[in-house]
């Protein structure tokens, strides 16, 4: 029996009664003005698979896979009909049924989990991306893609232990960060550092489980999360900190996504409580003070990454620390949590859909007036950046550590 | 089912990227935000006056039945083609075409969202009076293709009193322009009004003519909250008569305020009977004995608890809460039948009784959603679609509610349309004459049929 | 008109019921079912029909048609407080119609200028337009319901109490404004507003035509919306009899109504507007008495110059200004007088020509045309648009007299009225 027919999925199927509200915030749908572009179509879709009357074909996968899972629809609908859960079911169903295809297999079964095989791709990407052919592909800024040329996870042993440290927590630091900003990875550490608080970093860290996760791998998934767990309740400390947003919203929900025993419930439950996100962390427990800093001058706009203001309901805390920073300028972006349009392999997929909903973005940040846009997450950070680059904008994009390490630094002197 | 010449001729028309033909791409345009969901044969979306033209009349050689379509979320089942044919979808003509604020005057093509024309009025301090429900995501065009009504109309009147005229391309694929830019046209009969609620069996909207309005000084958003849902509906028609017409007076029974709390959380009473959403606006130094008036007609029929919103952020909240509603009611059952039959207003607590009865005899949930100022009722039925039984019992609980309503001298619809759904109604309503007069006139216009067949009237 | 037609008719009326006026018969009839019968027979025998618009008779121009007079459909008169609405036979006069709400307290805003002595069947067979009607709209808005009979007889009943109404396809709308063409309406409904709590009413005096237009333009830039502001030229103001002024000034009269507190500052920012525009005197009247009096005297300055020879030019108000300093310039050009009533909130203008030589009548008359075409306006009912449309619209109305009216004894295009 196919996932969609299980009672669960099967009823959230039926329970929405199609008054179309999900059009009005959907980025994909605004863009394309198709109905099974929205959430009311796409579920009217699933369901026809689910019952037989649908195929599971290319149309249907292309529908399926366009969705950018920014959870927009699943705040925005009425009925609060968990139309991402059913889109991720839809997935999962498509991958039992029809298998991933070559290279999502590669990718995600093979390279992502793998930390070894994983830098021996990310070094080989590094190669690619200077191949001219290649600068700009599907609408992607690939020659201004950053790729670190040592990984975070092979720094970390140079991390300086604290001698009276106020705080012990783990560093979660995730694959983005880890290859492609290994510099902005270990500014975090720098963050915590200046607030006394110390950070271990496991070298044995795996990928989070999202890739996995949004194309329907859940086994994949569950052995990411077990290793995951196991390795980090090992660890004694106050916290396990987030420097991305979709890493955030997996590692806290870690719990819905183990396949194995009971008991493991339980180590997942102490998992997810310790996780938070930097912003978090540094706002709602450090409660740090930015007053008296001294002053970098520059105009910062903040962008929300859907898996960080939806998904995990942080949008205050980074605003908080912009506003406080002195010499900051803050000018709130229009729609500032609409998405940015990457959304993993989604950018790469539908670039006809994806580079008009960053354009958009690209849009309301210039009217901003800010030369820097702030964010918290390595995804819309590139993709924000990339796209800036191509369309010429000088507008530098920043991890929201990036931002404060320098503040840190002209406080030392 | 189209031939491939049919097929190959409407791709040319509007290029295969706008042309939508294999039965899975067609499957999410055969239904609406009814439970009525059937197969299109093809979708199209025209982006300009002369290829609405061609489509229109290639449908009409060949025969074909064309069902007009903006967002989707019509609610008497008239966008969907439940005799199959092309549907031809309007979103892909959504440019604004002129803003003339000197003449308070805007030209808009039909596929605009309501709410994205708002915000682009906006910065001009212009708004477009009609603000139904759906707002953020329906369509100018189907705004006037029904008629639409919206909290707002208590004071400012229905979509038709804003439409100053009409570029229609009609079933012949002539195109004609009602109306004029002007305020008023008079000129022969009002074939502009004869279009507006006329859901698509007339002609097609390409180009709309509006007037638009200058945002008001200020107003003032009340909460009232009663045990009884008598003593609510009392207060309606009191504070009419203390000669105070509010742009708005929503209400909302027990089983709503819940599901509508359940979504936003706004701190809306779940334990009173009904809620009453009250809105004056105007000059500022007008509002506070406005306000003082209605506070003393709520506190004379018994009112719980009165609350004027302090801040505009709360005055959003309660509008979301009130917007949402409809759609929150999945949150019980997975189904919903809703109704729009409109009373005289002195008739409010006789129809909201006789509901009450509807429900009990049925053993149906009925929350009752009222923009009571107007009298027009949204009583919604809730059921699962998947209970035979229990669908059969609904469509008998319709029936008694649109009777009641009618020998209560109302209407079978405010603002929502006939479309299908209430076809079986119409002549509950109308005499055999006057029916015949419309099925006329829908012959006259098209007389092969092919606009929205089978709808409104029934030809 | 045959005898046996006559015979018939006598028989289903009462004596006081017909009269032979100028070889017409004219009909009175008390209630709707009357007027369904008479009409059943007028089909039957293929007789056509004039509808009056006026109690009086004047109907020479007619004979041989059955001439149909509502002025005995005069008594029905419910006023319904709680729904805000008034329900009539439309053989009451706009003028009683009008007064008897005032003395409720209550408030129908198409108040018609012309013709205030019609019947309210006369208002809705034209649609008419109000001084209002800038601010409030015209009798479409207002009417929720009626009763109209075809020509066959047959009883079309449509709306109620009822202010939202979307049911089947709008007849209402067609009937309202057909000049008795389709049918004619017996009986209507209409929703009423509560009456505005107090009233101010400006009378300036500008000095020029295209001072004053351009004062009355400036108010919408400020966001003011009065709800009457009407331009009179000099003679025709003079005709209102204003205390001790000397002549040769245009008037405006701006009005405006709502609640006390709001008033005083409404009218100090009319003035504001006014005084950029060399505004000469401004009177502001308080009494609602005083005020009622001065709009009498306006339609009765008015409906004297009605006979003179006359347009009626609508355009968007914007082009007012461009429209009346052409019209201007033209008077000068050709040496000729016009008076003019603008009704600025609407653009409406109706423009009375005092031209003896035909000539220059006709060379007024091209000029007038010539800039109202130029400026996207209209004159009276003429059609604007492409040729072809208005082909398509003509062959559509005709289809539709013929749908309602298949004998086509109801008076034929335009002539009704």
């Amino acid at each position: 029996m196919s996932i969609l027919n299980t009672k669960e999925i099967y009823e959230k199927l039926n329970s929405c009664n199609k008054c179309g509200f999900c059009q009005a915030t959907c980025r994909v749908y605004k863009e394309t003005l198709n109905e099974f572009n929205c959430a009311r179509g796409r579920i009217k879709l699933i369901k026809a698979v689910a019952d037989g009357v649908l195929e599971r074909n290319r149309f249907y996968e292309d529908a399926i896979n366009s969705c950018t899972l920014c959870l927009e629809c699943t705040k925005t609908c009425p009925s609060a009909v968990p139309t991402t859960q059913l889109i991720l079911a839809a997935r999962q169903d498509l991958a039992q049924k029809k298998g991933l295809g070559f290279s999502k297999r590669i990718a995600l079964k093979s390279v992502l989990p793998n930390n070894s095989l994983r830098k021996v791709s990310f070094s080989s990407a590094k190669m690619v991306k200077n191949m001219k052919r290649f600068h700009k592909f599907r609408g992607i800024d690939v020659a201004g893609m950053p790729i670190s040329d040592e990984s975070f996870l092979d720094m970390a042993h140079r991390i300086p232990k604290l001698q009276n440290p106020r705080h012990k927590v783990a560093f979660f630091v995730g694959c983005m960060l880890n290859h492609t900003m290994a510099d902005t990875a270990y500014n975090l550490v720098k963050v915590l550092h200046a607030n006394n608080v110390e950070v271990v970093v496991p070298k044995e860290q795996r990928c989070c489980g999202t890739p996995q996760h949004v194309y329907g791998d859940l086994g994949t998934v569950s052995a990411l999360a077990k290793h995951n767990i196991d390795l980090f309740n090992k660890l004694e400390v106050d916290a396990i900190i987030i420097g991305c947003a979709s890493c955030g919203g997996m590692l806290k929900t870690y719990g819905d996504h183990l396949q194995t025993n009971v008991d493991l419930n339980e180590e997942a439950k102490k998992f997810s409580s310790k996780v938070k996100d930097i912003n978090e962390y540094l706002v709602d427990e450090l409660k740090i003070d930015l007053s008296l800093m001294q002053g970098i001058y520059c105009k910062v706009t903040y962008h929300d990454p859907c898996h960080l203001v939806r998904a995990q309901s942080v949008n205050a805390q980074p605003r908080k620390i912009l506003k406080e920073l002195p010499g900051v300028e803050y000018s709130e972006m229009h729609n500032a949590s609409n998405c940015c349009g990457a959304a993993g392999m989604f950018q790469g997929y539908f670039p006809e859909i994806a580079v008009p909903i960053t354009q958009k973005k690209i849009d309301d940040i210039i009217k901003t007036g800010a030369d820097t846009v702030i964010t918290s997450c390595p995804a819309c950070k590139n993709r924000i950046q990339g796209s800036l680059n191509l369309g010429g904008h000088k507008h530098k994009v920043l991890h929201i550590v990036d931002l404060l390490a320098k503040a840190y630094e002209l406080e030392k002197g | 089912m189209l031939t491939s010449a049919v097929v190959e001729e409407l791709r040319s028309i509007v290029g295969a990227k706008n042309t939508l033909t294999e039965k899975d791409e067609c499957f999410d345009y055969g239904y609406d935000a009814t439970l009525k969901e059937y197969s299109a044969d093809a979708v199209v979306f025209p982006r300009s006056t002369e290829e609405v033209v061609q489509i229109i009349k290639l449908a009409n050689r060949e025969q074909i039945a064309v069902i007009s379509r903006g967002a989707g979320t019509n609610l008497s089942g008239g966008t969907v083609p439940h005799q199959g044919g092309v549907v031809l979808n309007l979103t892909r003509m959504n440019r604004v075409l002129e803003i003339d604020t000197k003449n308070n005057l805007a030209v808009v093509e039909p596929g605009i969202v309501n709410n994205d024309f708002q915000e682009i009025l906006a910065p001009y301090g212009y708004y477009f009076s009609p603000d139904p429900a759906s707002m953020k995501v329906c369509t100018i065009g189907g705004n006037v293709a029904e008629c639409a009504g919206g909290p707002r109309c208590l004071k400012y009147g229905v979509t038709r009193e804003y439409i100053r005229g009409l570029e229609v391309v009609l079933p012949s694929g002539e195109v004609v322009v009602t109306g004029s830019k002007n305020r008023f046209t008079n000129d022969g009969f009002d074939l502009t009004k004869l279009m507006i609620a006329s859901e698509g069996i007339l002609g097609v909207f390409t180009k709309i003519f509006v007037s638009i309005t200058p945002m008001g000084e200020a107003k003032k958003t009340m909460l009232c909250s009663f045990d009884k849902i008598e003593d609510a509906s009392k207060t309606v028609a009191n504070i009419i008569g203390e000669g105070i017409v509010p742009t708005t007076l929503e209400m909302m029974d027990n089983l709503l305020i819940n599901c509508a709390e359940d979504h936003t959380k706004v701190g809306l009473p779940r334990d009173a009977a009904a809620i009453l959403l009250i809105e004056v606006d105007g000059y500022n130094e007008d509002l506070p004995r406005q306000v003082e008036t209605i506070r003393g007609v709520c506190n004379k029929n018994n009112v719980r608890e009165f609350k004027v919103a302090e801040s505009a952020a709360e005055v959003d909240q309660l509008w979301v809460a009130r917007r949402t509603v409809i759609g929150a009611v999945a949150r019980r059952r997975p189904s919903y039948s809703m109704q729009d039959v409109t009373v005289p207003r002195n008739q409010m607590p006789a129809i909201v009784n006789k509901i009450v009865e509807i429900s009990a005899k049925f053993d149906l949930p009925i929350g009752v959603l009222a923009h009571a100022g107007d009298g027009n009722l949204h009583p919604l039925v809730l059921f699962d679609e998947r209970d035979k039984v229990e669908v059969e019992k609904v469509h008998q609980a319709e029936g008694e509610i649109c009777k009641a309503a009618l020998e209560l001298g109302g209407t079978l619809s405010g603002e929502h349309g006939i479309g299908t759904l209430k076809l079986q109604y119409l002549e509950w309503e109308f005499s055999k004459a006057t029916i015949d007069i419309m099925k006329g006139i829908k012959k006259l216009f098209d007389p092969n049929n092919i606009l929205n067949p089978g709808k409104v009237v029934g030809v | 008109m045959n005898e046996g037609f006559i015979t018939q008719l006598m028989n289903i009326s009462e004596e006081d019921q017909v009269e032979k006026v100028h070889g017409n018969v004219v009909f009175f009839p008390y209630d709707t079912g009357e007027v369904s019968a008479v009409l059943k027979l007028a089909y039957e025998n293929g007789i056509q029909i004039f509808v009056q618009q006026k109690p009086g008779n004047r109907v020479e121009q007619h004979s041989g048609k059955l001439v149909i007079n509502l002025a005995k459909m005069d008594t029905y008169f419910e006023i319904d407080k709680e729904n805000l609405t008034a329900s009539v036979h439309t053989g009451i006069t706009l003028d009683r119609f009008q007064s008897k709400l005032l003395e409720e307290g209550l408030y129908f805003p198409p108040v018609s200028i012309w013709d205030y002595d019609a019947f309210v069947a006369t208002a809705i067979a034209t649609n008419a337009v109000g001084i209002n009607s800038g601010k409030y709209g015209r009798w479409r808005e207002y009417v929720v319901g009626m009763e109209a009979v075809l020509s066959s007889g047959e009883l079309i009943e449509l709306g109620g109490k009822i202010i939202k109404y979307v049911s089947g396809l709008d007849l209402m709308s067609l009937f309202i404004g057909s000049q008795n063409q389709l049918g004619i309406v017996s009986k209507v409904t209409v929703r009423l507003l509560p009456k505005p709590e107090a009233k101010r009413l400006l009378v300036c005096r500008f000095a020029s035509l295209a001072d004053a237009v351009a004062a009355t333009d400036s108010l919408t830039q400020r966001g003011l919306a009065p709800a009457r502001n009407e331009i009179l030229s000099p003679k025709i103001a003079d005709k209102m009899e204003f205390s001790g002024k000397s002549s040769g000034q245009f008037v405006v009269l701006t009005e405006v109504e709502g609640f006390y507190e709001s008033l005083s500052r409404q009218v100090a920012e009319i003035e504001v507007a006014y005084k950029k525009f060399a505004i000469e005197t401004a009177t502001i009247i308080e009494h609602e008495d005083q005020i009622y009096r001065i709009w009498q005297k306006y339609f009765d300055a008015a409906d004297s110059y009605k006979s003179n020879s006359y347009y009626n030019i609508t355009i968007l108000p914007s082009e007012l200004p461009s429209l009346m300093g052409t019209l201007e310039k033209t008077k000068n050009d050709l040496d000729i007088d016009f008076e003019a009533i603008i009704h600025t909130s609407i653009g409406n203008i109706e423009l009375f020509v005092d031209i003896h030589d035909i000539d220059k009548l006709e060379e007024f008359k091209d000029s007038l045309m010539k800039v109202v075409l130029l400026l996207a306006g209209k004159v009276a009912s003429k059609k604007i648009g492409v040729g072809s449309h208005i082909s398509t619209t003509e062959k559509l109305e005709e289809g539709l007299r013929v749908l309602f009216d298949p004998k086509q004894i109801l008076a034929g295009k335009g002539g009704g009225q």
